[in-house]
């Protein structure tokens, strides 16, 4: 089968290190350790375990952090080499159902085989499992990042039934892709720190802010969501699914000031004259701020960004995902602010939903249980909250553009300066699929 | 002898039109048959400034005593002066307040009077650095008083220094500095660089608290006042007028001190500025050319920093000093009679090209919301008996209009442009809708009490100064604006003069007449 294989290749990787940090991101593909290849289909021969065809995968900013090789040292033990990266999956199965599927693609105990699971997955909560490189598959976190499973840029790849969920007649293929980053956005939103009063921060605007902003929105419906969008046409989106105030990221700390009505902190009485460079006058921190923010980006700026506008005892929840960063953590102590991770998605307590009026979506949670080892009363898998907020919320829209499997290079470009061209989420496509998408 | 104003009329051998454009001018051809106005030439400055100080204070008009005998050992004097927004540019050392105040304190000093303060009479504008007001009352006055706590500036946000006179007639709220109200005399050092300057708002404005302030700055004084620099016609004028009667009435004792300065306004080397452009010699054609040029490869935090260091050759021509409202009829005369020209009929358009100066960016950044202002606000409100366009008509202004704002001077600009603007230009939205939140804002309140920033109210009140404007004008134009900034205003933007005029006739008709306000120097038109 086709398929974009990532290899250990460190030349390559500083190449495309170099080569990225120039031209910016997606523009290093052809001189990454990411190539266009024949490969031999993956195998899996363990209970559970089948095979999906690809009928869409969607390009993640961790995608495009590991061709850019700016990804983060930390996943090298838990990543087996060479991988098919891709793991915003939706796939048909080829067990006779002929099932549209999207894929939780945490590679947790259960798909691992290890019985007894981790304490983690014997509570449903599969992202934060400590067995990522034991059991009957090779290291990965998830798939699109192990050597066994095969990942999404492919034309097939294997599962186990555990991280499957149908889709629904009414969201198409390519919408479907949205469903995994929303789960993400779901489960950020769902940590406990955010209530009804709170107003809540969000930065960025791209696929993670604006699932984030529908989440809060729908879930939660705190009193102020405020979201800072570098481009006009993503201050629209954010608008339109629920952000109360969208600002740009440089006037973003004197918005939240001017919400909250606090003080700013910062070089505000020099008697310098004629302060007019393009930072001078942005305070640096507020006396006051959001309760709490929820950090899209995961860069320095980002996170200094954060602190800077959170209030003091608030909450950073980081759900972009990070790597090495340089923050001065001082506001953090002296604000005893928390700063939490959302990573993936698992399951959700939904005593934490707090948006009066709010159905959860029962059909779909019974097709999980079904599969899942302990549901418990009041909870729900994030995946079946995603599927139904992309319904209600017409997330599928986000998907902006889809490539040919073979086009990967203009496609990873795309990505890159997505928001440049007024797109959201990019998808690659195989080609079979891809015809059929055409003909549909 | 002085020349009048002037009026032109242009023709095809008319040599084009000097626009200031913030910092930088534009020359442009106006169609044939605008008219262009000129201001009158500068008036001869009075010889001798100190002794007409000296005799002014020896021969008050109105019904007041000379300043010797207001004066008594043991009591407490209070010497209010105008801060930094005027005169415009800053004048040569030593600037009138200097001279004033000089005169005033060594009579203070021969009557033994010990108890003395000095207060720079902000209103709600930034306070002043220890440089302006060295500059504003020369070293003697500050190194004397500045060490001792003596030289102050009012604060509009200090409740243990305000005090509540009474309500006027209108229920206007009177509320000024408690040291000024609770002084023997009160004696107030004024400049007079436009009408609407002067008078009863020297006090009743500059040394008042928002509670007061805001019953006249709002935007119904604002369309009531036609023009706000006429006093007769003038809503602003009106309640200032109220207030300092009731000020008077509550025993406050002010000894007003007012002066008139000529439009001698830019020095020689920019001589080419003051003078009409068939007039041009050489020289100024030289300097007009070496001046574009070299400002136009000039980055433009130089070009600011090289065009507030102009110290403007202003002159005084007259000094008059006592009761507030007989010498304010003297020193409206004599401001008219620098700067008044009869104008004979309205314009569709009406053109005018801002400097890099207004009252309110001193050593500062000319915001969009200052351009607003100084063009709709202070240029466009230069008239008495109608405005110099006709209602339904176009201004076009020519001027930069960068977004750029100065953080520590005008913070709250920055969140009214970013937040109200973006939201609504209507000024009694906006007022109904933000005043109060602004005004109250404590970090706003914060700046302008510790820092150098403009009141959290501010840029309110410079919106409402545009509501006669913005209520009697069809389109207002930005040529050569910075366009996102000029959309925010809610204005249209032209890069050249013929497509401005091009927009401009799709309000006013195809062969719309025109009036050019070749100012400043500034000048007053009677529009009959």
């Amino acid at each position: 089968m086709r398929a974009l294989v990532f290899e250990r290749n460190l030349p390559r990787y500083g190449l495309a290190r170099v080569f990225s940090s120039v031209s910016g991101s997606g523009k290093a593909v052809s001189k990454s350790p990411l190539s266009f290849q024949n490969v031999s289909p993956p195998s899996v021969d363990k209970p559970g375990w089948e095979t999906v065809d690809v009928l869409a995968c969607g390009i993640c900013g961790s995608d495009l952090a590991t061709v850019d090789a700016v990804a983060s040292r930390y996943f090298e033990d838990i990543v087996s080499f060479p991988f098919i990266p891709g793991h915003e999956i939706v796939a048909r199965r080829r067990n006779g159902s002929g099932d549209r599927v999207v894929i939780e693609s945490v590679l947790s105990c259960i798909p691992r085989g290890i019985d007894p699971p981790c304490k983690y997955c014997a509570t449903g909560d599969n992202g934060n499992c400590t067995n990522l490189f034991l059991g009957s598959i090779e290291p990965g976190l998830q798939i699109g990042y192990c050597r066994s499973s095969g990942g999404g840029f492919s034309e097939s790849l294997c599962v186990h039934g555990s991280q499957l969920y149908s889709i629904p007649d009414d969201i198409g293929d390519l919408e479907a892709v949205i469903i995994e980053p929303t789960a993400c956005s779901i489960h950020a939103v769902l940590t406990g720190h955010i209530s009804r009063d709170s107003t809540v921060g969000v930065l960025g605007a791209g696929t993670l802010g604006l699932c984030v902003t529908a989440a809060l929105r729908s879930l939660i419906d705190p009193k102020t969501v405020l979201v800072s969008a570098k481009y006009d046409f993503q201050a629209g989106l954010a608008r339109k699914l629920g952000a109360d105030v969208v600002c740009e990221p440089g006037s973003l700390v004197r918005t939240v000031r001017r919400l909250g009505s606090g003080f700013a902190l910062g070089s505000v009485k020099s008697t310098d004259r004629f302060q007019n460079s393009p930072k001078s006058g942005v305070p640096k921190s507020l006396s006051e701020g959001c309760d709490v923010v929820i950090d899209c980006l995961g860069t320095s700026d980002s996170i200094s960004t954060a602190m800077s506008i959170t209030r003091p005892k608030g909450t950073i929840i980081m759900v972009g995902m990070p790597a090495r960063v340089s923050v001065d953590l001082c506001p953090l102590w002296h604000r005893e602010i928390s700063l939490i991770g959302s990573y993936a998605y698992g399951q959700e307590d939904l005593s934490k939903v707090l948006a009066p009026g709010f159905e959860p979506p029962g059909s779909t949670y019974q097709v999980f249980t079904q599969v899942s080892r302990r549901p418990q009363p009041k909870m729900v898998r994030t995946f079946d909250l995603a599927i139904d907020l992309v319904r209600k919320s017409a997330l599928g829209a986000l998907v902006s553009a889809s490539y040919p499997l073979e086009r990967y290079i203009e496609a990873f470009e795309h990505a890159g300066e997505s928001a440049r061209r007024r797109g959201v989420k990019i998808a690659l496509v195989p080609t079979r699929a891809k015809k059929q998408e055409e003909t549909n | 002898m002085p020349r009048p104003g002037f009026l032109l009329e242009v023709e095809s051998s008319s040599p084009p039109t000097l626009f200031w454009h913030g910092e930088g001018f534009r020359l442009e051809r106006l169609p044939v048959g605008s008219r262009v106005l000129y201001p009158p030439e500068p008036l001869k400055a009075l010889e001798n400034p100190r002794g007409a100080i000296r005799e002014a204070l020896r021969s008050p008009v109105g019904d007041a005593k000379p300043l010797e005998d207001l004066l008594f050992a043991d009591m407490k004097l209070t010497i209010a002066f105008d801060d930094v927004s005027l005169p415009l540019p800053a004048m040569k050392a030593p600037d009138i307040r200097q001279m004033v105040i000089e005169e005033v304190l060594e009579i203070a000093a021969r009557k033994g009077v010990d108890d003395v303060v000095l207060i720079a009479a902000l209103a709600l504008h930034r306070r002043m650095t220890d440089e302006e007001l060295r500059h504003c009352l020369g070293s003697r006055v500050f190194d004397s008083f500045s060490p001792h706590g003596l030289l102050t500036q009012h604060d509009a946000e200090d409740p243990d220094n305000l005090v509540h006179l009474g309500l006027t007639s209108q229920g206007e709220d009177v509320e000024i500095n408690r040291r000024a109200a609770e002084s023997d005399l009160l004696v107030y050092v004024n400049i007079n660089l436009v009408a609407m300057d002067g008078g009863h708002k020297s006090v009743a404005t500059g040394l008042a608290s928002y509670k007061s302030i805001k019953h006249h700055h709002n935007p119904q004084t604002m369309v009531n006042s036609k023009s706000f620099m006429d006093q007769h016609h003038s809503e602003l004028h009106s309640s200032n007028w109220r207030m300092g009667r009731l000020i008077a009435k509550s025993g406050v004792k002010v000894f007003q001190i007012e002066t008139t300065l000529n439009t001698n306004t830019f020095p020689e080397n920019f001589g080419f500025l003051q003078k009409r452009e068939w007039e041009w010699e050489l020289k100024d054609r030289l300097g007009f050319i070496g001046a574009s040029k070299l400002l136009g490869h000039t980055p433009r935090r130089v070009a600011r920093s090289v065009f507030h260091s102009i110290l403007s050759p202003h002159a005084m021509t007259s000094v008059s000093a006592g009761e507030v409202e007989a010498v304010h009829e003297i020193t409206t005369a004599n401001v008219l009679k620098q700067q008044n020209i009869d104008v004979e009929g309205q314009s569709d358009i009406l053109t005018m090209g801002l400097p890099y100066i207004c009252p309110y960016n001193v050593n500062s950044i000319m915001n969009p919301i200052l351009v607003a202002c100084l063009g709709l606000g202070y240029f466009f409100n230069m008239y008495r008996g109608r405005p110099l366009v006709r209602q339904g008509g176009v201004v076009i202004i020519s001027h930069p209009t960068k977004w750029e704002f100065h953080p520590v001077h005008h913070p709250s600009y920055i969140d009214f442009f970013e937040e109200v603007l973006a939201d609504t230009t209507d000024p009694v939205s906006i007022s109904e809708r933000y005043e109060e939140r602004y005004a109250t804002d404590p970090w706003y309140r914060h700046l302008y009490r510790t820092s150098y920033a403009y009141h959290g109210v501010h840029p309110f009140y410079m919106w409402y100064w545009c509501a006669h404007a913005l209520d009697h004008l069809s389109q207002v134009i930005i040529l050569g604006g910075e366009r996102r900034s000029v959309e925010r205003l809610g204005f249209s933007c032209a890069s050249t003069l013929d497509d401005a005029l091009e927009i401009a006739r799709h309000y006013v008709g195809s062969s719309p007449s025109l009036t050019h306000l070749h100012s400043p120097p500034v000048l007053m038109a009677n529009v009959t």
